[in-house]
């Protein structure tokens, strides 16, 4: 057992022990291949099960907005920086209470996916050591950042015509099957009843074929503009793989480039399409 | 009895010789690090190992279709039947678990009600299925539900993969032996029943998973209600990815698209995962829960189905072992229930 997973069972289980929390969500070994399975630990002797290694890949503040933990009065997190990225943004719209959630940090040098290859996030990463916590475990990392991670991802895209765009979205919009796993495993998809779900009338068809498809991750693109913390969760979960971070990153520059903001770093700011100031451009009305 | 045998480079041929023919081709390609079944494509890029992420589900049950047309014509709506789009077909190299869920799934299909779609598709389908000396992923459990990696059940013709580099091939149905002509233009030698037996011993010595399953009927009628059920699924995030992966969850959706005086009535994959699978118009939800939402999905493949129909609603597969977001296993999960009930508990 690593010296983080130890820390983590030993923190949790106080926790759970005094009473601090009423469960902690964590990861736990999986049983398919070397991936990691979210688990909900409610005592002490469950904590024992909690584990963190390089496959921890779960954004697990995802449990943060369904049941059994949304009822709790106080949960506890076990959390990398980028996962805590997504939960600033809970708290900055009023989603979570800082003062319910107990976050257990971990320092994180890195995940690798599904296929054993490191994330863009982690090659980009700049939260190795997590600063908003409660409890922190494993030895401080310096972030290393490669600046250009993001960028390389997106050139082939940026480089398309606009009808070339058009094109690659629509072959890869065709693979959607609306399992809607992306919006399951998000973070920030928070809506109670989905616009996918509203049917009387119906405002986004449901139907997985290209109109539909195009009005589903487009909409979904749309709202998380300026929310999304690039945790990589969506793209993670596609059975089909589309590559939603490629929707995501463009969002987030173009609201960087607009509004000078990145998402997930300061709960005390307001994200910009949540504000208002007089002094906002204006320039697109006509 | 001695069988056909040709050489495993020699497939592709076989199925560009169908597509010359006219018919539509489906095979498992490579995309990236993964393997999908897709129609349209090169033979020569078929790949021969691998667990498709999709399964053959899509072809004879499309993701979406149309099945009734309306039109406004004055004060009248003049409704129009829309007749399936049935390609004539071949599914070649499909996974034995893949073909055994046509079988599988074909009386639901014909149940209460003749479903046109799915039979007019499957009447035009031919199964030609690679039984699998080696399990193709380590979430297989396909013997655990009286199956096998290399079950005919679904095929029209199913191929052993014999040494050198050879198939040895075994014409099952009528439109199967159809085929013998085609196949044996390309014939390499013959394969005898020893080679095949050894291609049986392997495969399912390769499986991981190799539990038998026999009590979970019985312990899912007496368990409605258990502990077992938030334990195991409170880790669900309620996506559809495990039933739209599986090649024997069918349930639908109808939904009305109008345009300004024409529309379609449309017929589209749903999930008893989501919230609004059960939800009544009154805004009770019978299965409010998640857990309970999962549950429902093991009892209809391991309880309900095989009550009403006589066979397990589960090819053993492994697609929503291996690719649940969240490594909710269905395998640990009624692996975990024989357990109890082996015990008694």
């Amino acid at each position: 057992m690593t010296e983080r997973s130890r820390l983590i069972r030993e923190i949790a289980a106080r926790w759970l022990a005094d009473g601090t929390v009423e469960a902690v969500v964590g990861w736990e070994q999986g049983t398919y291949r070397d991936k990691t399975a979210p688990v909900i630990v409610r005592t002490p002797e469950e904590a024992q099960r909690l584990v963190f290694n390089e496959r921890c890949t779960n954004n697990l503040v995802a449990y943060l907005k369904r049941e059994p933990l949304k009822s709790m009065a106080a949960v506890g997190i076990v959390a990398k920086g980028c996962d805590i990225k997504s939960l600033v943004g809970l708290i900055q719209e009023s989603q979570v209470g800082r003062e319910k959630v107990k976050i257990l940090a971990v320092t994180c040098p890195g995940v690798k996916d599904a296929r054993g290859t490191v994330p863009i996030k982690c090659q980009a990463c700049e939260v190795n050591t997590p600063t908003l916590f409660d409890e922190l475990v494993g030895e401080k990392i310096e972030a290393r950042p490669d600046p250009q991670a993001r960028s390389r991802s997106l050139a082939e895209l940026e480089a398309m015509s606009p009808q070339e765009r058009f094109r690659f979205w629509r072959k890869e919009f065709d693979k959607c099957i609306r399992c809607y796993a992306c919006r399951q495993a998000c973070p920030l998809c928070i809506c109670t009843r989905c616009i996918a779900e509203k049917n009387q009338p119906q405002w986004i068809e449901t139907s997985p074929h290209p109109r539909g498809n195009f009005a589903w991750n487009l909409i979904r693109a749309y709202h998380l503009a300026g929310r999304c913390v690039e945790c990589e969760a969506c793209e993670a979960a596609c059975p089909v793989n589309i590559p939603l971070m490629l929707l995501n990153r463009t969002m987030a520059d173009e609201i960087k480039h607009l509004f000078g903001y990145e998402a997930g770093k300061d709960p005390a700011v307001q994200p910009p399409l949540r504000t208002f100031q007089l002094d906002d451009d204006n320039s697109f009305i006509l | 009895m001695p069988y056909l045998a040709i050489d495993v480079d020699d497939l592709p041929k076989v199925a560009e010789e169908l597509a010359a023919r006219g018919t539509r081709l489906v095979m498992p390609v490579r995309e990236g690090a993964d393997v999908f079944y897709r129609q349209g494509v090169t033979p020569s890029e078929m790949v021969f190992s691998g667990l498709p992420k999709n399964s053959i589900k899509e072809f004879l049950f499309p993701k979406s279709e149309r099945i009734l047309r309306y039109r406004y014509v004055g004060n009248e709506v003049a409704l129009e039947d829309v007749l399936p789009e049935a390609e004539e077909t071949a599914i070649v190299c499909a996974r034995p678990c893949d073909a055994a869920s046509i079988p599988v799934v074909a009386p639901l299909w014909n149940w209460d009600y003749e479903d046109v779609f799915f039979n007019m598709r499957r009447a035009r389908t031919i199964v030609i299925t690679l039984a699998c000396a080696q399990a193709p992923d380590e979430a297989c459990f396909c013997t655990s539900v009286g199956l096998a990696p290399h079950s005919d059940k679904g095929s029209d013709v199913l191929l052993y993969p014999v040494c050198e580099g050879r198939l040895a091939c075994c014409f099952l149905t009528d439109a199967g032996k159809g085929l013998e002509p085609l196949f044996a233009r390309y014939k390499k030698g013959e394969a005898g029943d020893d080679e095949i037996e050894a291609v049986k011993r392997s495969g399912e010595a390769s499986l991981a998973h190799r539990r038998r399953l026999d009590k979970v009927r019985a312990w899912l009628e007496a368990h409605f209600e258990d502990p077992l059920w938030e334990q195991k699924a409170s880790r669900c995030i309620g996506c559809g990815t495990c039933t739209f992966v599986c090649p024997t969850c069918h349930c639908f959706d109808i939904q009305d698209e109008s345009g300004f005086d024409t529309g379609y009535r449309r017929k589209n994959w749903d999930a008893c995962q989501f919230s609004l699978f059960t939800l009544h118009t009154s805004g009770h939800n019978p299965r409010d829960t998640q857990p309970k939402r999962y549950r429902q999905r093991i009892y209809h493949k391991y309880a309900i189905y095989p009550e009403k129909f006589g066979t397990v609603l589960c090819t053993g597969c492994g697609r929503c072992v291996a690719y649940c977001p969240v490594n909710l296993s269905l395998y640990d999960v009624v692996a975990a229930i024989q357990e109890r009930a082996e015990k008694g508990e």
